[in-house]
């Protein structure tokens, strides 16, 4: 029963018909969404007691970190439901995520370490979040090229989403001795159970700045996605009619 | 709002380059990505298109 | 359990004595050339030298279970196994045979190596017991990433395994630490048997697994 409707409506065919029509309305809207919220952290929101103005790339660099470690999540889940019920869409979406989550943890690290020049004095630390950040950025790079290195997509599929599994049982793993390993950043000011540390002048630009980033973000995705299944499905019969 | 708070908000005193710095690479990176990936799917849209 | 497949896996392994010699010898040169490029004379802290000995002791590892499964693949060999269901069996005594015939050895080198330094023979044989028991780690991931990337080259089977190491190095980084320190280890000694024993039941069955995929 679920394995019919998932062959019927999690198609390549019908998912890239909605993602045809949904995708450059849900970017554009993302992004003039972030846009606003970067205005609203970048020049509505007074300046630090401590760090000045330099706390104000928080507005791109929370965003990221958490996305990093969001799109792998996805990534597994999505890996999960391949490798189940055998959903080939499921693959080509994982396999999609891989760049963008790759670019994004970069982008994370990138502006850690910008962030870092005004208030450590250094653009490198050797601490756990930095770290186990690094580490996630070389994972997705594996993931990509193990993907690149097969001639037959399907075993790359199968290999890839095998490979994201284990990754994300390591992961918490990985951060935990990580963080054993070195105690010294701050530790994580938003948590989901505890009264936030950070003041709610600065709170809400930064949650609508995460949101409205998970958004764009999803949007490259389906962006992905759509490349990803129009290269692997050139010769289907539907593919002719787009 | 005269010209004067206009540029001392842009400027974001002392450490507003490095802001600027993470703002720029922010967009050429999600720019560029978005222009590459669309113009992926334009080349096999015109491949399959070709093949027909 | 079949012993005969075991005693052809360790023969197989021990005609090919490059294989299992060679790791041995290219991890000697590497700690002979170590105190070459350190001045060993001066009074530098232990922990480099144990740590260099974790680091390089992963990398001879990952060279001597390169070939792992592709020469059987190639053969075919491995294909028949998988007709006789015998796959994990033979994932798993491969291996076995990698851990005694490559991974001990490399232990009992660098156990030689710490003998030779101004480090007690308390900490010597901690090293030691770790090395055996961390190369089984080791040996076991890189089996995995071997699995993976056959016949792609062992530079992608490093890219996507070592990630998954780095908690065991952090073990033994702090392991050494509190042994230089003179606490107890069996807390840490006891995580690393807890997470041997975790590695060497899982691992074999999604190697398996892989190879079966690649055997379609």
């Amino acid at each position: 029963m679920i394995k019919k409707f998932f062959h019927q409506f999690a198609s390549p065919k019908s998912y890239f018909a909605i993602a045809n029509k949904f995708v450059k309305p849900f970017l554009v809207f993302f992004f003039l969404l972030y846009i606003s919220a970067l205005a609203w952290g970048l020049f509505f929101t007074p300046p630090d007691a401590v760090q000045g103005d330099s706390y104000r790339i928080i507005y791109m660099h929370v965003p990221a970190s958490f996305m990093a470690q969001i799109l792998f999540a996805v990534m597994a889940i999505t890996s999960a439901v391949f490798l189940i019920w055998k959903l080939k869409l499921a693959a080509y979406v994982s396999k999609s995520i891989a760049p963008i989550g790759a670019i994004v943890t970069f982008f994370a690290l990138f502006s850690g370490s910008i962030w870092g020049i005004p208030t450590w004095g250094t653009w490198w630390q050797w601490d756990a979040r930095i770290t186990s950040t690094l580490i996630l950025l070389i994972m997705y790079l594996g993931l990509i090229s193990l993907h690149a290195s097969f001639e037959n997509k399907e075993k790359a599929d199968k290999f890839f989403s095998v490979l994201v599994l284990i990754g994300v049982v390591n992961i918490p793993i990985i951060k935990k001795s990580v963080d054993w390993w070195s105690t010294l950043h701050q530790s994580a000011s938003i948590t989901l159970t505890s009264k936030p540390a950070i003041d709610p002048v600065m709170l809400y630009p930064l949650m609508f700045s995460i949101v409205s980033f998970i958004g764009l973000i999803f949007g490259l995705v389906i962006l992905s996605s759509q490349n990803e299944i129009l290269k692997r499905e050139k010769y289907k019969s539907w593919i002719k009619n787009i | 709002m005269n010209q004067d708070s206009l540029t001392n908000m842009l400027s974001m005193g002392d450490h507003g380059v490095y802001v600027w710095i993470v703002v720029v690479v922010l967009f050429v990176i999600l720019g560029s990505t978005i222009i590459l990936l669309n113009r992926k799917i334009r080349q096999v849209k015109k491949e399959i298109n070709e093949e027909r | 359990m079949n012993s005969s497949i075991l005693f052809i896996e360790i023969y197989k392994l021990f005609k090919r004595r490059r294989a299992w010699v060679g790791p041995v010898l290219v991890f000697l040169l590497i700690i002979i050339s170590f105190p070459l490029t350190l001045d060993i004379n001066s009074d530098n802290p232990p922990q480099i030298y144990l740590s260099f000995i974790w680091i390089s002791t992963l990398l001879v590892t990952m060279l001597g279970t390169e070939l792992i499964f592709s020469e059987d693949f190639e053969d075919g060999t491995l294909e028949q196994y998988a007709v006789n269901n015998q796959l994990i069996e033979i994932v798993f005594y491969k291996i076995l045979v990698h851990w005694v015939l490559i991974g001990i050895p490399l232990a009992f080198v660098a156990f030689l190596f710490t003998l030779s330094l101004d480090i007690s023979i308390h900490i010597s044989s901690i090293t030691l017991l770790c090395l055996v028991i961390s190369n089984l780690i080791f040996i076991n991931f890189f089996s995995l990433g071997n699995a993976l990337s056959l016949k792609k080259g062992s530079i992608l089977g490093l890219l996507i395994t070592i990630p998954f190491l780095i908690p065991v190095l952090i073990v033994l980084g702090k392991m050494t630490t509190s042994a230089l320190l003179g606490l107890s280890l069996m807390g840490h000694l006891s995580l690393l048997v807890g997470v041997m024993i975790l590695v060497a039941s899982f691992i074999p069955f999604i190697i398996s697994f892989i190879l079966r995929t690649h055997l379609e």
